[in-house]
Formats: C-alpha cells, structure tokens, sequence
C-alpha cells in the first residue's frame, strides 16, 4: 500500500466518482461493450500511475476525459481495427458537454426505458441489456441490419426527448 | 441544425455499421461542423448511459451465467451497496481496495513488481483424472468443474490435447435447467477453489495469485471468429457456497477482489495452443476463489449456442508471496 500517496489516493477517489461518466465517454467513442472494460481498466491504471500530474483543484472530468482519449486511440490501433483519426477524438473530446452523462441523467433514463413501447424495449433490450451488436440483433429477430440500425436509431431518439422532458420537469417543481 | 444525414452517421457510428466511406464522412463532418459535434454528443449520451439504464431499468440479461467482460461492480453504478460501501469507507482502505482488490489486472503488477518465494500450487489440472464436469452452472462445492454442457475428451478434430491425454471440450452455452437459453451465446466452465487451508500464506495480503489456461479450436471456417477469456474472483465463504453466486449480478457485487485475462481471440490452427494469464492479489479475507473460464463468437457475430471444437487444457493456479513495494 506504501507506493500510493494521498494525492494518489484522492486522485483515484475521483475516478471512482466519475467512473460512470467516463465508461459512458469511452463507449461514445469506442462503441464495443467488450473493449469499454478493458479500456476502463487503462484509464485507471494511466490516471493511477499520472495522478501527481494532476491538481486537485482542477477539473477531474476533463483531465480524465483525455487520458480516456489516449487510451481508446493506443487501444484502437493495438487491435488494428478500423483505424480512427487522432484529430477527430481530439475534436470530439474539446467538445464533450460538461455534465455529459452526468449520473442523474442516469436513473431518468432508466424510467424512460421502462416506458418504452414493447418493439422499441425489445431491440434495446437486446442492444444494451444483452449487449448484442446490430448484426446479431438482425439474427436473433430475423430482420435486415439496416432496419435494425433505424429502430436503435428511432429508440435512442425517443429516449433523448423523453429524458430531456424528464429534466425539464424536474427542473419546473 | 440537424440533418437526417448527420444522424445516419453518428447513429452507425454508435452501432459501429458505418462503411469505410461513411467512416470517412463521419470523421470530416466531426471535425468540420461544430453542429454536428454537439449533435454528437446529445445523441451519444443516450447510447453511452444505456448499458447502466438497462441493468436499473430491467436487471442484468443473464441471471445465472455469462457475466463476461465485466469490470467489477465497483465500476458499475447499477450496484448501489457496494458504491455505498466502498465511498463511505476510509481514504487509505478505500483507494487501496480499489487498486488492489478491484483492478488488480496483471497490469498493476507491472507496477509492483513480482518477488520471488516460495510458490504454492493450488491448481494444476489437464483434466487426466478426476469426476466429469457438472453441468449445474456456477459451483456451489470446491474441487470440481461444473458449468454450461462440456466433456473431457482425448485427441479429436485434429485438436492434441496441450497436456497429457485428455483435454475439456466446450460443447453448449447453457446448462441443466437455465432460464432463457434462446439468448446464450457464451459456454462458461467455473471451479471453486477452497484456500482457507493456505490462509497463513496470505493472511498479511501479500499473495499473488497467477491463473492461467491453454485455450485451441478446430480449424473452424474462415469468417468465424471465437475468443476465450479467464477471470479469477475471490470470495468470503458464505457468497461462495450459499447459491448466490448463480443468481443475477452477485459474482461481480459481492467478490473481494476479481481479475481477469485480457479476450483470447484464437487462431484457426488446431496444431497451436494459445495461453492466457492473470494475476489476483488475494484479500486477507478470502475463503474460496472462483475461476470463470468462457469462450464465446464476438459482439459483431450472431451468436451461437452450440460449439462445434473449442478446448480447455492445463488449467494453472498458484500462489506466491509478493510484499507491496
């Protein structure tokens, strides 16, 4: 335990808070179930290993965010994937919302879910609760992948509008 | 300012369907249009939450098995007890819980670095001797493998088994009696390990754990693709033999400490063994291991709940004392 310091510690208390916003991000970018966790774990150890380099007063989030940044572009290219251009995650990244994916957006997501009408529950039950990809999602339902991508599409929409009514709402009271 | 273009783009994007020209549109449009960038996001924030708004909203997707590629619940806010638990516990316990007992992959031990001692086999298994897999699902008793359907079989397929005569072969990606099969894709092969015997090896939390097993497959037809992957928890001795652990998302909530190999993705050549391996530093607490061993087809690919020659052999575990620097 002696090889961690307070700032350290500290430093990896605020990735354990901000965990969900960054798996969130990380998928954003890299949108495979399998390769979140495994990038997840990077970023822990990155942000573990460059915490002195960080000051606690500033913003964790978007430190964080960049080293996530890096690691999805060093895991990408270690996978010899489809390639994907420094400059556009550098551009996504600049962009990125501060409260992106902030956790109360997360439990309102959920009840919208919970709303959704059965065909639309049924794909996305499939796409992020079984964490099937449009092609096994066409297999398993017996439909063409691009009418596949158009419900996911349809659903994320309606969900969007949903939770941002949610938000509104909640705001009003 | 949104176009039905845009979407279509940042949508397959998402699903990961885009062509190599739509890639290229998508990337111009990102870094061209800061419109389109901020559309990015307000769609990629639904698809980013949706995985944890799924397990809140209807639970995790398999109650009993396949739990792979999973962080450990600390990283999974679906999992309120153990968040509220580790937040509320001290500074130095809880970082250290996190970096030791969570993420302790064998890329943390890079950091630490191994030292040498005394090695404690707890596992050497070619699958020579010994009952037959049980095909109940997670294990409730230690010394036996049990899981979804597999046998132990000698040379087939062109398959040598890597150790000795016999080998274990994944046959089915469920079990006796599992819920909702339709939707398996993933053969899970698991054994407790009891290490309350060996408990003054580690009582200080000074013990590593290396796992690791030879994975092969037939030469299987081009275009398919399959890929192993080995987890190692650690568990008290009430979650590992009361049945919980065959219930929703209780291996990832209630473990100790978890690590797991990075994905295996084989290669098409029965002659090769390919091995995976990890480390665990073993909590002080802990009363039994569990090794989760599961071979599945990619996310990309439909699944398949059958296999048609996919092999486990020389499954290792040991232990050694390796003080923190």
């Amino acid at each position: 335990m002696s090889e961690f310091d307070e700032h350290t510690l500290r430093v990896q208390q605020l990735f354990v808070r901000h965990q969900g916003e960054l798996k969130a991000f990380v998928f954003a970018l890299w949108p495979d179930f399998a390769e979140t966790e495994d990038v997840m774990q990077e970023v822990f150890l990155t942000v573990t290993k460059k915490a002195s380099t960080f000051r606690i007063e500033t913003n964790f989030i978007a430190w964080a965010r960049t080293v996530a940044r890096y690691e999805v572009l060093a895991a990408r290219r270690k996978r010899a994937r489809t390639q994907v251009k420094t400059e556009v995650l550098e551009a996504l990244e600049a962009s990125c919302p501060v409260d992106w994916a902030a956790d109360r957006k997360l439990a309102v997501l959920a009840r919208c879910m919970e709303n959704l009408a059965p065909k639309a529950r049924e794909i996305m039950q499939l796409r992020y609760q079984h964490e099937h990809g449009p092609g096994e999602i066409a297999g398993i339902l017996g439909r063409s992948v691009n009418s596949i991508g158009v419900a996911l599409a349809k659903a994320r929409i309606a969900l969007r509008e949903c939770v941002e009514r949610q938000l509104k709402q909640t705001e009003a009271l | 300012m949104n176009e039905p273009h845009w979407d279509y783009l940042i949508q397959g994007h998402l699903d990961d369907t885009l062509t190599e020209s739509e890639r290229a549109e998508f990337d111009a449009l990102v870094l061209q249009s800061a419109a389109a960038r901020r559309r990015f996001w307000d769609l990629a924030e639904i698809h980013g939450l949706a995985r944890d708004a799924a397990r809140i909203a209807w639970g995790h997707a398999d109650p009993s098995a396949d739990q792979e590629d999973e962080l450990p619940s600390s990283l999974n806010r679906p999992a309120p007890n153990w968040w509220t638990r580790f937040i509320t516990r001290p500074l130095m316990p809880l970082a250290a819980g996190l970096a030791i007992g969570v993420l302790c992959t064998s890329m943390v031990f890079a950091y630490v670095g191994p030292s040498l001692g005394k090695v404690l086999t707890l596992l050497q298994d070619s699958f020579e001797s010994g009952p037959a897999p049980l095909v109940t699902g997670v294990p409730v008793e230690p010394g036996r493998w049990s899981g979804d359907y597999s046998e132990v079989v000698g040379e087939q397929q062109g398959v040598k088994p890597e150790s000795g005569q016999k080998m274990l072969r994944f046959l089915r990606a469920d079990y006796e009696g599992k819920p909702d099969p339709e939707h398996s894709g993933i053969a899970d092969i698991y054994r407790l390990i009891d290490v309350r015997p060996y408990r003054q090896e580690f009582a200080d939390g000074a013990a590593v754990v290396q796992f690791s097993a030879a994975f092969n497959a037939f030469a299987f037809p081009e275009g398919e693709a399959y890929e192993f992957k080995m987890w190692l928890y650690a568990f008290d001795a009430q979650t590992a033999t009361n049945g919980s652990l065959r219930i929703g998302n209780t291996r990832n909530e209630r473990n100790l400490a978890v690590a797991s190999t990075g994905r295996i993705k084989l290669d098409r050549n029965p002659a090769t063994w390919q091995r995976a391996a990890g480390d665990l530093r073993l909590p002080a607490d802990t009363d039994f291991l569990l090794i989760h061993i599961a071979v599945r087809r990619p996310p990309n690919l439909p699944p398949k709940p059958t296999f048609a020659g996919h092999y486990l052999d020389d499954v290792r575990l040991t232990m050694r004392h390796s003080p923190l620097k």
